[in-house]
């Protein structure tokens, strides 16, 4: 089996606290995965050792088949791998048209051209106002990042990270911190701009889990507890070992039935 | 103010500063060349810290650099003309600039800063010490500013204040287009992901530190055809063009007109030069009255002039539309 993004037995630790054991996770092309689990079970470690912001202690990431473990960022993100992150990670003084044509660019490859007005790339433009009619920003394209309003800005992060026509696209919890009807909008949002695409997303609301993802992996103190389709980590009893004295959890697995 | 209100504007300030030398006696209009050619040194401070959001305490070592290269080459080399003079001491700028900047991306916030102010003082040490090529701190003087050699013009003769002043006019001019065509550019907007959110910006593919070594190059090419312009017209360059005293003098014209600000940099010097010298006529403690001002703006006019401008014109067409005393209906 071919995977467009695996990890091979990752461990990782930060100066002596080990979060991550043996890892292995592997994501097929067009896959809609799910990575679960409590605070501190390392998901966003996982998601930053995937994404170049760390290098693992031990073990190896690929993309495509190729080995990528020690590319930089940059170069993660211009060959397939965008993210967005869990706490609002923008640019707060440049406007969501500003924000949005700046990830245009840098897809196209035109970085650091100090010739050509911005203002005349008639092809770059129109992609960018696409983009805003995707995720819903229109009326809010000349408004500074910074002055969005919360949802809003969940929103430009997921169109930061559509703009890189992502080969995986990883979300980190983006309904971290929305209401329920935010929620709504925003998982809504997600399947309509990320149709067909290969999607890995950190989540812990269990209701936006199953509604997106068709496989779950699901991590507890730096291991992976259990890896499958979402209908028997549903009935995986370690899984349901590890999470049923929580209340709400077997709740909301009921919830989605 | 409208668009059309801006071009009008623009255009008038314009055509003030090109009939400078007609209204101005000699002393002011040798003012006004210092003005200019200060300007562009500012302006491109600002793209470091203003555009780029890096703080740099060493940007007169591109400022000297070219200063002394313009100089050094005009005393060696017989028959340079005059335009290639002020470009080798733009290049030569740039390739110091580009140079230090392999050290300068990999660090940020105080130990960029830190870091500029070492190689600032490198370079003056440099100056200080060399005394064969720089003249140490007797400074180089002694060579002479070739014509201008114009093709259906002819020959002008640069040591008329005024055509030396037009001359500076346009060169600046040129060089500040170009500054400001960059703004407009994908490099431009690369340079403001530096100051809004580096990582960030390096997950949507950006190679930052791309980014810096062209910011930090072109940002020492333009110093270094300021500082040229400064040989010029002192025919005299020594290491005071060099010093940290003149990086803060970059530093404070910027913050005075405006941070982040285009046009900041412009007002910046304009005030910095003019007021400097009136107040260096009045009291020999000019500079502490220029120190107070500062504070005055960092503690309550983040904006710097610019941002007292725009504020006062918002008032003013305030004070248009909704004059005082008109009856409500």
């Amino acid at each position: 089996m071919t995977f467009i993004l695996e990890t091979q037995s990752i461990f990782h630790d930060f100066k002596g606290l080990e979060v991550l054991f043996d890892i292995n996770l592997g994501i097929q092309e067009g896959e809609r995965h799910a990575v679960i689990g409590p605070n501190g079970a390392g998901k966003t470690t996982l998601f930053n050792l995937i994404t170049g912001k760390y290098r693992p202690t031990r073990g190896a990431v690929f993309l495509d088949g190729k080995e990528i473990t020690s590319r930089p960022i940059p170069w993660r993100a211009r060959n397939g791998l965008a993210r967005s992150f869990q706490i609002t990670n923008l640019f707060p003084r440049l406007t969501v048209f500003q924000s949005l044509r700046t990830a245009v660019l840098s897809r196209r490859g035109i970085r650091l051209n100090p010739i050509v007005n911005v203002g005349r790339m008639k092809d770059v433009n129109e992609e960018v106002e696409s983009l805003l009619e995707r995720i819903g920003l229109e009326d809010q394209r000349d408004v500074p990042a910074g002055m969005l309003a919360y949802g809003q800005q969940r929103a430009l992060e997921i169109g930061l990270t559509l703009a890189l026509r992502p080969r995986v696209m990883l979300l980190d919890e983006p309904t971290a911190g929305m209401s329920t009807d935010e929620t709504r909008e925003v998982v809504e949002l997600i399947r309509r701009v990320t149709e067909g695409m290969t999607l890995v997303i950190i989540e812990h609301d269990m209701e936006v889990v199953f509604d997106l993802a068709e496989r779950i992996t699901v991590l507890h103190y730096g291991r992976i507890l259990a890896s499958g389709p979402k209908e028997s980590i549903r009935e995986d009893p370690r899984v349901k070992e590890a999470y049923l004295g929580e209340e709400d959890f077997a709740c909301t697995f009921k919830s989605t039935d | 103010m409208g668009k059309p209100g801006k071009v009008v504007a623009i255009f008038v300030l314009l055509v003030a500063l090109v009939l400078c030398p007609f209204y101005l006696d000699i002393i002011r209009l040798r003012l006004m060349t210092e003005v200019v050619y200060y300007s562009l040194y500012a302006v491109s401070l600002n793209m470091i810290l203003g555009y780029g959001g890096l703080l740099s305490f060493g940007h007169s070592a591109y400022f000297g650099v070219g200063a002394y290269v313009t100089a050094i080459a005009l005393l060696r080399i017989k028959g340079l003309g005059l335009l290639p003079a002020i470009l080798a001491g733009g290049l030569s700028a740039a390739v110091i600039g580009s140079f230090f900047s392999i050290f300068l991306i990999r660090v940020s916030g105080t130990y960029f800063a830190m870091l500029t102010l070492a190689f600032n003082q490198l370079l003056y040490a440099v100056a200080l010490k060399w005394r064969p090529v720089t003249g140490g701190d007797d400074g180089l003087g002694g060579f002479s500013i070739p014509d201008l050699h114009l093709p259906w013009i002819g020959k002008i003769d640069m040591l008329d204040t005024s055509n030396f002043f037009w001359f500076t006019l346009v060169v600046i001019g040129v060089m500040l287009l170009f500054a400001w065509h960059i703004t407009r550019t994908p490099l431009g907007i690369s340079i403001l992901l530096l100051r809004e959110n580096e990582e960030r910006a390096q997950f949507l593919g950006h190679q930052t530190s791309l980014t810096r070594f062209w910011l930090l190059t072109l940002a020492s090419f333009f110093a270094g055809i300021s500082g040229s312009m400064f040989a010029l017209f002192q025919e005299f360059v020594a290491t005071s063009a060099i010093d940290v005293l003149k990086s803060i003098d970059g530093l404070l014209m910027v913050i005075i007109g405006g941070v982040g600000n285009f046009f900041g940099p412009l007002l910046g010097s304009l005030f910095y030069i003019i007021v400097g010298d009136w107040l260096s006529r009045v009291t020999e403690h000019w500079e502490f009255f220029i120190g107070c001002f500062f504070i005055v703006l960092v503690l309550f006019f983040r904006g710097g002039l610019v941002g007292l401008l725009a504020g006062a014109q918002d008032r003013l067409l305030k004070a248009l539309v909704h004059p005082r005393g008109e009856a409500a209906p």
